[in-house]
C-alpha cells in the first residue's frame, strides 16, 4: 500500500497542488457510495482531474481498491492522511518559477533532505535573488538582498 | 531593520500562528522555544510562551485582536523583560514598562530585567527588625508592620483598604522609602483618584505606578504584579527600602483563572488552576529584608490587598493569601457601617513578625489597649440589656468609646508614632476622663493640627520613655502645654 501512496505523492510538488488533490479526493469520497452497480472509474468521469482518475483506475485494475465501496473509501481516507502529513518547506523567492524550474527545485530539495517535500512558495521581488527558507521552524536567509545590504553597510576599503 | 527581523536572524527560528483564541495564539515551529520566553510577531507585538506542546506553543499576546493566522513569530531568546531605571519615579507605566501618563518616553539609561525571578535565598535574608510606620494609629499600635514584611490587607470592597494603603504609602514616601503602587484590573477613574491623592500628598515623585486597568487584556493584568515586583527589586538592589502595594491580588487570581481556562488547564477549586498558589506565593516570596553586598540591609515590604464578600475570609484565594503572608489587617464591613474609620477589626487582624520590631513601650501600650478593648466588648454585650450599671462598668464603657474615637482617623491624616504615644499618654493620664465625647473629638483635631508647632521635640522626648507609667507622667507634664493649644483665643 505504501508504494501506491508514494507513487501518487511524487506527482505533487507545491502546496497549491496538494490542496487541489485533497479537494479532488474529498470529491471522490463523496461519489463512491452513489451508484452500487457502476464502477469507480465510470463514476469519476468528468468529475476529477486526469491524473487522479488515471491513478485510481490503475489501482482498480490491479485489484487494490476493487470490490467493496468501504474498502475504496478507507483507501482514500488513508491517502488523504498520508498527503496531509507530508512535510512542507516554505521558500520566499524573487520570481515565479516555470514548471521546469519547479521540478528542479523540488527534486534538488528532495535529494538534499532525503524525503518527499511539499513546496510552499511565496513570490517576493524584494528578495532580489536566492531564497529565504523556512523549514520545521528553522529560518535561514540566503537572499541577494541581504548580501547587497551587507555590502552597502560595510565601510568602504580605502 | 525591524526588531522581528533582527531576532529572526539572531535565533534562526520562526513560528507561524495556526490558531487564535482572544489573546491566546497557538504557534507552530520555534523548535527551541522555552517556557516564559518572550516572542515577537511580524507586527512587532510581544507575547509570552505560556505552554509548550509537542506540535505547538501557547503564546499569551499582549495586544488582542491584531494577530492573524499565518503571521510569523520569532523567538527573542530572552525571558520576559521590562526596562527599569531611576527615571521611573513619578511616572505611570503599564506592566510592559511603557509610559501611559502622556508625559512622553522615559529618558535615561535603562536596565532590562526579567519579570519572573527567583526569590532571594535564605542566606541573604535577615530578620524583620525595623518598624514600618503606616501613620494609621490602629495599625501601628495593634498590628505593627516591619520593613520586609508581607502583610495582607483584606476586606470587602469600599471598606477603606486602598485608602489605608495610600496613607501608608504617603507616610513612607515622605520618609524616603521608594514606593511602587501596582494596580490590577482597576477602573481608570480609581487610578486617577490614586494619582490625585499621591500628588496632593506630594509623594508622587517618589512613587512608581504600574497600572493595568480593567480595559486591558487579562494577560496584561496578570503581568502587573510581576512587573511591579521587578521594579521594586531594582530599587532594593540599589540599597533602598521599597514598599510595594498590590491592589489587588484577588483580581489577579481571577485574571489568571481566565487565562488558564482559555488555555484549557484543568480547573480546580472555584475553577482556579492548580498552580495559583505557587504563582502568587512565588511573587510574594520576593519581598523580604535582605543583606546587601556591602553588609547593609535593604527591604521590600509587600502590602497585597484582597477583596472579600460580606466579611468572608474563608474563600479559596483569601485563605491562600493569608497563608503566604506574615499576617493580615482585616477591614470589617460591620465596623465600616458603624462609621468606624479605618474599619479595621483589631481582633481578627494579626501581624506575625511586626511585634518583634516594636519598642517595649509600644508593646506594653498595645497590650493595655487590647485588654481594654476586650473588656469593653464584653461589657457592651451586658450594657445592651439596659439596667443600671456599676460605676466601674460605666467608666469602662466610656474608655472604650474614647478608644474608638482615638482610633478614628480621616483618610488624609497621618499620625506619626510620637503623636500616637502622646495622645494615648493623655488618655492614660485621664485628660479626657470627664469630658464629653464630642469635645474629645474636637480637641484631638486641634492637637493634630497644631502638634508640630507645640511639640517640635516630641519625637526625641518619646525616645526616653520606657514604660506606660513614664508615658503617663510625661503626658501629665505636658498637659498645660496641650491646654494652651486647645484654649488659646482665636
Amino acid at each position: 500500500m505504501e508504494k501506491y501512496f508514494k507513487d501518487f505523492a511524487e506527482k505533487i510538488r507545491t502546496r497549491e497542488e496538494l490542496i487541489f488533490f485533497l479537494e479532488e479526493i474529498a470529491r471522490v469520497r463523496q461519489i463512491i457510495f452513489k451508484d452500487k452497480e457502476v464502477s469507480l472509474s465510470k463514476k469519476m468521469e468528468g468529475k476529477v482531474s486526469r491524473e487522479l482518475k488515471k491513478f485510481l483506475e490503475s489501482l482498480e485494475k490491479e485489484g487494490v481498491i476493487s470490490g467493496s465501496r468501504e474498502r475504496q473509501s478507507a483507501f482514500l481516507e488513508k491517502l488523504e492522511k498520508e498527503l496531509q502529513s507530508l512535510p512542507e518547506i516554505r521558500l520566499e523567492i524573487a520570481f515565479s518559477p516555470d514548471d521546469d524550474s519547479l521540478e528542479r527545485i523540488s527534486q534538488w530539495l528532495e535529494k538534499e533532505l532525503g524525503q518527499k517535500i511539499i513546496l510552499d512558495l511565496t513570490i517576493n521581488p524584494k528578495v532580489v535573488g536566492g531564497a529565504i527558507i523556512e523549514y520545521q521552524g528553522n529560518w535561514r536567509e540566503f537572499s541577494l538582498a541581504k548580501e547587497i545590504d551587507q555590502l552597502i553597510s560595510q565601510p568602504p576599503h580605502l | 531593520m525591524s526588531d522581528f527581523k533582527s531576532f529572526l536572524e539572531k535565533t534562526g527560528e520562526i513560528g507561524r500562528v495556526v490558531g487564535l483564541n482572544h489573546y491566546l495564539a497557538y504557534v507552530s515551529g520555534l523548535p527551541a522555544l522555552k517556557l516564559g520566553e518572550m516572542v515577537i510577531t511580524e507586527n512587532e507585538e510581544r507575547g509570552l510562551a505560556h505552554g509548550l506542546d509537542k506540535e505547538m506553543a501557547e503564546i499569551l499576546m499582549f495586544d488582542a485582536g491584531k494577530l492573524k493566522v499565518g503571521d510569523g513569530v520569532a523567538r527573542t531568546n530572552n525571558f520576559f523583560q521590562i526596562p527599569v531605571s531611576q527615571e521611573l519615579l513619578g511616572r505611570i507605566i503599564n506592566p510592559l514598562g511603557q509610559p501611559i501618563d502622556g508625559l512622553g518616553p522615559i529618558s535615561g539609561e535603562k536596565k532590562y530585567l526579567p519579570i519572573q525571578r527567583e526569590a532571594t535565598g535564605i542566606t541573604q535574608r535577615v530578620r524583620v527588625n525595623k518598624f514600618l510606620e503606616t501613620g494609621v494609629m490602629a495599625v501601628d499600635l495593634l498590628v505593627p508592620i516591619g520593613y520586609g514584611q508581607r502583610e495582607l490587607v483584606i476586606g470587602d470592597a469600599k471598606t477603606g483598604k486602598t485608602t489605608f494603603l495610600l496613607q501608608t504609602l504617603a507616610n513612607q514616601a515622605k520618609k524616603g522609602v521608594i514606593c511602587v503602587y501596582t494596580g490590577i484590573g482597576k477602573e481608570t477613574s480609581a487610578i486617577k483618584a490614586v494619582e490625585d491623592y499621591l500628588k496632593e500628598m506630594k509623594v508622587f515623585d517618589k512613587t512608581v505606578m504600574v497600572i493595568a486597568t480593567s480595559e486591558n487584556p487579562s494577560t496584561i493584568n496578570y503581568l502587573s504584579p510581576f512587573s511591579g515586583m521587578t521594579i521594586a527589586e531594582y530599587f532594593r538592589d540599589k540599597g533602598k527600602n521599597v514598599l510595594i502595594i498590590f491592589d489587588d491580588l484577588t483580581s489577579h487570581a481571577k485574571f489568571y483563572r481566565e487565562i488558564s481556562l482559555l488555555v484549557k488547564r484543568v480547573p480546580g477549586r472555584s475553577s482556579y488552576p492548580s498552580d495559583i498558589f505557587h504563582i502568587q506565593a512565588a511573587l510574594l516570596e520576593r519581598a523580604a529584608n535582605i543583606k546587601t553586598p556591602d553588609n547593609k540591609e535593604a527591604s521590600i515590604t509587600a502590602l497585597p490587598a484582597a477583596e472579600t464578600l460580606e466579611n468572608d475570609i474563608s474563600g479559596f484565594i483569601q485563605t491562600n493569601l493569608i497563608a503566604m503572608t506574615d499576617g493580615h489587617i482585616f477591614f470589617d464591613i460591620n465596623n465600616f457601617r458603624k462609621g468606624k474609620l479605618p474599619a479595621i477589626n483589631a481582633f481578627l487582624s494579626v501581624s506575625r513578625v511586626g511585634n518583634q520590631t516594636k519598642e517595649p513601650l509600644d508593646q506594653d501600650l498595645a497590650g493595655w489597649i487590647r485588654r481594654k478593648l476586650v473588656e469593653y466588648q464584653r461589657v457592651m454585650e451586658i450594657a445592651q440589656f439596659g439596667g443600671e450599671l456599676p460605676l466601674a462598668t460605666q467608666k469602662l464603657l466610656d474608655l472604650g468609646k474614647k478608644l474608638e474615637i482615638l482610633f478614628n482617623q480621616s483618610p488624609k491624616t497621618i499620625i506619626p508614632r510620637a503623636l500616637q504615644l502622646l495622645l494615648f499618654g493623655l488618655l492614660l493620664s485621664g485628660f479626657w476622663e470627664d469630658k464629653p465625647q464630642n469635645m474629645m473629638k474636637i480637641e484631638i483635631d486641634t492637637i493634630l493640627k497644631n502638634y508640630k508647632e507645640a511639640f517640635p521635640e516630641a519625637e526625641k522626648e518619646m525616645e526616653g520613655i520606657k514604660n506606660l507609667e513614664e508615658l503617663k507622667n510625661f503626658a501629665e507634664e505636658i498637659i498645660p502645654k496641650v491646654k494652651e493649644i486647645l484654649y488659646r483665643p482665636l
